[in-house]
């Protein structure tokens, strides 16, 4: 047996039956099988549609309650500072000591109190250093963050009253000090980047130069 | 036989006439390969039709570049295999019913060529091949592929194909002079 026998034999045995013309057979197929993907596809977003909607019910809205609050934490979750750093989306940058309220110059370290959450779609992270454990002593240091960004003719902050506002330049970005009146020291600055608006306020009062100063190192 | 490439693109997005150019190429070709693969008309039919549909909607994933024929021909293969495969699992029950087994085919001028009676038994030698085995030897003599061709086409290692060819020739060697003994047997009976 040669290997050109083997081909005529096998050519002789194809040539036997004639193809049959299946082509309008193979576009009907075509239709048929691709709307039937879509079918499956609609049936499988609608599973999931009534699937998410039985989640929000009364019941069963705890589950999905739950895995919301590991991915982003609700308004406010009590934590630490080295908490708040990991489970924020955006790494935050602190300068390495605070201006305690006593006038002392301590570090800021990641168990300090801190409390991070969302509100709406803005993520905000919430950063105090306070006499009481449950932040809400004396304020030491205490720094808002948040990824909200106002228009430029926006007035971003609210000005406290009786006091005189300062614009500073923190790094690149644009800040305001408010001094009170006769004062030439002040306790909070506020100051916008492309990304996020700050407000800090700090233990003991500081000169604006030195707020901004301090402030640029915050990130 | 290969295909315009730009054939191939016009059907990854989705032109119907490219479609048919395509069907119109490889209709034959691919109708042989499963009837030599399935030895049954029907059968053959049904494994192109649905090749044929999984080539047209799985092309849009067809990576350009690639070679089309050992690509078109892995499909065609899988889905004889397995119309065959069907076909053992329901042969039972079919036989049950009194299902006839298919007819013998009719002499064509390539086979009156050759020596009628050695043909057939080299046909049935063909037909006692395993499958994996037969699928190679139907790729490389009837659908003219080369052994890179139906490595690719066959998903086995280029040395397999070697190997399952030269086994299948050596068992169709070993089966031509057992098969004319048989004959010679029967005929004295």
């Amino acid at each position: 047996m040669s290997e050109p026998e083997l081909q005529k034999v096998l050519r002789g045995y194809a040539a036997t039956e004639e193809a049959p013309d299946q082509l309008a057979d193979i576009q009907r197929g075509l239709r048929r099988r691709k709307s039937r993907r879509r079918w499956i596809r609609g049936s499988i977003a609608a599973f999931l549609l009534c699937f998410a909607f039985a989640t929000f019910a009364p019941v069963g809205g705890n589950a999905l309650a739950m895995v919301r609050k590991e991915i982003q934490p609700t308004l406010f979750l009590k934590t630490t500072l080295g908490e708040a750093k990991r489970t924020i989306r955006e790494s935050l940058t602190l300068p390495a000591t605070y201006r305690h309220f006593t006038g002392e110059d301590l570090p800021l370290t990641d168990d300090a109190q801190a409390l991070v959450g969302r509100w709406l779609s803005y993520e905000m992270v919430a950063v105090a250093v306070t006499s009481e454990a449950d932040a809400m002593g004396v304020i030491s240091f205490d720094l808002r963050r948040t990824t909200y960004k106002p228009e430029p003719n926006e007035e971003w902050w609210t000005q406290p009253p009786d006091t005189t506002a300062r614009n500073v330049k923190v790094g690149q970005a644009d800040g305001v000090v408010f001094l009170e009146s006769g004062q030439e020291k002040a306790f909070s600055i506020r100051w916008k980047t492309e990304t996020h608006t700050y407000r800090l306020i700090v233990g003991r009062p500081m000169t604006p130069d030195e707020l901004a100063a301090y402030a640029a190192q915050i990130q | 036989m290969a295909p315009d490439p730009q054939v191939i693109d016009r059907c990854r997005r989705g032109d119907q006439e490219a479609f048919a150019d395509l069907y119109q190429t490889y209709r034959s070709r691919a109708f042989g390969t499963a009837l030599l693969i399935t030895h049954d008309r029907a059968l053959a039919a049904d494994a192109v039709q649905e090749c044929f549909i999984r080539v047209f909607l799985t092309l849009p994933r067809f990576r350009a570049g690639e070679p089309f024929r050992p690509w078109f021909f892995r499909i065609l293969t899988n889905e004889a295999l397995r119309v065959v495969r069907r076909r053992r699992f329901w042969l039972p029950l079919t036989s049950l019913l009194g299902a006839r087994e298919p007819e013998a085919p009719l002499p064509t001028p390539e086979l009156a060529a050759l020596d009628s009676e050695r043909a057939r038994q080299l046909w049935e030698g063909v037909s006692r091949l395993p499958d994996g085995m037969r699928a190679a030897v139907v790729l490389r003599y009837y659908a003219d592929l080369s052994e890179e061709e139906i490595s690719r086409a066959l998903t086995i290692a280029q040395g397999t194909v070697k190997s399952r060819l030269n086994r299948a020739r050596e068992q169709l060697r070993s089966t031509l002079p057992v098969l004319m003994k048989e004959e010679e047997i029967h005929v004295r009976a």
